[in-house]
């Protein structure tokens, strides 16, 4: 077996106030290359709040999360910003798509920040993306003048602009009717097979789950 | 930069009218201080030009700063004893030994100097009596030195002093008050009481009033004779090649003999203390301008902030930082700020057009037919450097508010 890509151990996330809202509770959790990962559980169980701290878009209370091998809850902020940039990709239920860019230049957006690649080869990564998630012709369209499925496809390629390891989820398909939610999860079943990408995904889809290589279930903020 | 550039132009495009109407703000308050501040400074420069083209730059006068110390506190300084009722030594008026003090200046570069003997006397006409102040001069020195030769409208110049028994020369506003043409003879009577017959010779008009209408020039002599002060020359005016070291020759001067020399700063200090209150005065109506204009550009920032909330998250959860965040709306700010103070340029230059074309017939101090205007770099660079900087500092605050926004807590509550 792989070292894993991801992992985390006994990772707590409590929300300081006048009464303490414990989001995650004491979890476990651990992802390698070419698994793809379904997080379930009923509303407010804290799937979300556990695929944050995965992202390193929030703070643990307690515990660790590490991203190849690497502890990630010491870096400073400007370093966990640039794990986000490099190996990270997100996908979320709102599609969160610039209303003022094109398609293409919503997909650029993150080489463009990361600035690795020449403009040219950048928009070229860009509709090659656009291409495989079957949007070609589409580049020059504002995300209004699209379907929802057809935006959260281009979110998926912005997701993937800079080519990270890790994909994470939440309710990708949570706004999309079952044929364009089976369309994304079959695009994630190729990027994982074909790619070795790992996905961690939150789903109330039973089916889509099920699809999955390994299910997580979580209540009350603990894996059960 | 590209990057951020993009993106805040793409904010701005897509609420046009908004953005529009703050920069119709920011250039307003450049246009107008442009076109103000020209005003402002094409008067006060043709003041300063009439002055210094007209008045001589330093006047050595027959007067001393401090009153003159009497015998008694000569020999008893600071005396235990004071002395009251004492009657003052009478001091013979007139510059001693004037003309020593004339070659002396001529050796010096750059310097020409006017020997004269102000008088004042009473000039009358056909029944009119007007108080005027005489100048006694000495014409090949007052040719070198003060520009009334141009000003002498009619024909001959200053020569025709020369030429005749008693010449005087006068300012057309003097003439029309008198009621006076040229060849006229008209009466001069001196406060020492002599009288004498004196013919218009020339008419001269330099488009100063008090000049115009206030002065007249005779040969040195004549004066002399006039106010029974022979040999007596009580101003020495003196024209420099550079009037704005007139202050320190002023001061060099006076320590030299210790008579009071004027520079036309301190002879004009009333008027150019003035022009600093003017200044100040506009420049804190432009900056209210500036400071309302601003509040527009924090308006617009504030809101697209506002908008963007989500825009920001994603940004933030795809790995831009705070920084990039802050940057974008700061440039925002920028933006506006810029392009505003472009237009405003555009506006300010053509207020000034307009201002330049209009022409209107009051009498005014210089009798100018229309407004003067004198524009310059500093103007444009000053206003629009102003604008882009209130325009960014207004979008500072949103701009903070912004980068410092959390993308996890807006993520949970968009999702
Ligand atoms: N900012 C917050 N303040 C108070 N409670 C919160 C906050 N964010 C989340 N919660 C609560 O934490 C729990 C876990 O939330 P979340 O991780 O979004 O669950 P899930 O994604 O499984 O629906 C929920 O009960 C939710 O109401
Ligand atoms: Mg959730």
């Amino acid at each position: 077996m792989t070292a894993p890509v991801i992992e985390a151990r006994k990772l707590k996330r409590i929300l300081p106030g006048l009464i303490p809202v414990t989001l995650v509770d004491g979890v476990d959790f651990q992802a390698r290359s070419g698994e793809m990962v379904a997080i379930t559980g009923a509303s407010g169980s804290g799937k979300s709040s556990l695929l944050y701290l995965l992202g390193l878009l929030d703070e643990p209370t307690e515990g660790s999360v590490a991203i190849d091998g690497q502890d990630c809850v010491h870096l400073s902020d400007a370093e966990r910003t640039h794990l986000r940039l490099e190996r990270l990709g997100f996908v979320f239920q709102f599609h969160f798509l610039l209303p003022e860019f094109s398609v293409l230049d919503n997909v650029c957006m993150p080489m463009k920040k990361l600035d690795a690649l020449s403009t040219d080869e950048q928009e070229d990564r860009g509709r090659h993306l656009l291409k495989e998630l079957g949007l070609e012709g589409y580049e020059k369209k504002l995300p209004e003048q699209l379907s929802g499925g057809e935006r959260q496809r281009v979110a998926v390629a912005r997701a993937l602009a800079n080519g990270p390891r890790i994909l994470l989820a939440d309710e990708p398909t949570g706004n999309l009717d079952s044929k364009n939610s089976h369309a994304v999860f079959d695009i994630f079943r190729g990027l994982v097979q074909d790619e070795g990408k790992t996905i961690i995904t939150v789903t109330h889809d039973q089916g889509l789950a099920k699809s999955c290589d390994r299910q997580v279930h979580m209540a009350d903020g603990r894996v059960m | 930069m590209k990057l951020l550039l993009g993106i805040a132009l793409g904010h701005l495009l897509a609420r046009k009218r908004q953005t529009l109407v703050s920069m119709m703000g920011v250039a307003m308050g450049v246009g107008f201080t442009i076109a103000m501040s020209s005003l402002m400074e094409g008067s006060q420069q043709d003041f300063i030009s009439r002055i210094v083209d007209n008045m001589p730059h330093v006047t050595l006068k027959d007067e001393f700063r401090d009153n003159p110390a009497q015998p008694v506190d000569i020999v008893f300084p600071k005396g235990a004893v004071e002395l009251k009722g004492v009657k003052p030594k009478d001091e013979i008026r007139g510059i001693k030994a004037p003309w020593n003090k004339v070659a002396s200046l001529e050796a010096l570069p750059g310097l020409r100097v006017a020997p004269t003997l102000s008088a004042q006397i009473f000039l009358s006409f056909s029944g009119k009596d007007v108080a005027v102040t005489l100048y006694g001069i000495d014409i090949e020195r007052e040719r070198q030195a003060s520009h009334i030769e141009e000003d002498i409208v009619t024909e001959g110049g200053l020569t025709l002093l020369e030429g005749t028994a008693n010449g005087i020369i006068i300012g057309k506003g003097l003439a029309t008050k008198l009621g006076v043409q040229l060849h006229d003879t008209l009466t001069a009577t001196s406060a020492a009481g002599v009288v004498l017959k004196m013919k218009v010779v020339g008419l001269f008009h330099t488009g100063i009033i008090s000049t115009d209408n206030n002065l007249g020039y005779a040969l040195l002599k004549k004066a002399q004779v006039l106010a029974n002060r022979p040999n007596v020359v009580n101003h020495v005016r003196i024209k420099m090649d550079d009037p704005m070291q007139a202050m320190e020759m002023a001061e060099q001067l006076e320590r030299r003999w210790g008579y009071k020399a004027e520079s036309w700063q301190e002879t004009n200090e009333g008027l150019l203390g003035a022009f600093v209150i003017r200044n100040t005065v506009m420049y804190i109506t432009v900056s209210a301008i500036l400071i309302v204009a601003s509040f527009g550009i924090f308006n617009v920032v504030s809101t697209v902030v506002y908008e963007k909330t989500r825009d920001i998250a994603i940004l933030r959860s795809m790995g831009f930082e705070p920084a990039d965040i802050r940057g974008i709306f700061l440039l925002e700010g920028f933006l506006v700020g810029l392009l505003g103070a472009l237009l405003g340029w555009a506006l300010g230059f053509s207020l000034c057009q307009i201002l330049g074309m209009v022409r209107f017939n009051i009498k005014m101090m210089t009798e100018v037919q229309g407004f003067l205007l004198q524009s310059t770099w500093i103007h444009y660079t000053m206003s629009g450097g102003v604008a882009a900087l209130s325009a960014t500092l207004a979008a500072w605050l949103p701009a903070r508010k912004a980068s410092r926004l959390k993308p996890v807590d807006i993520i949970r509550g968009a999702a």
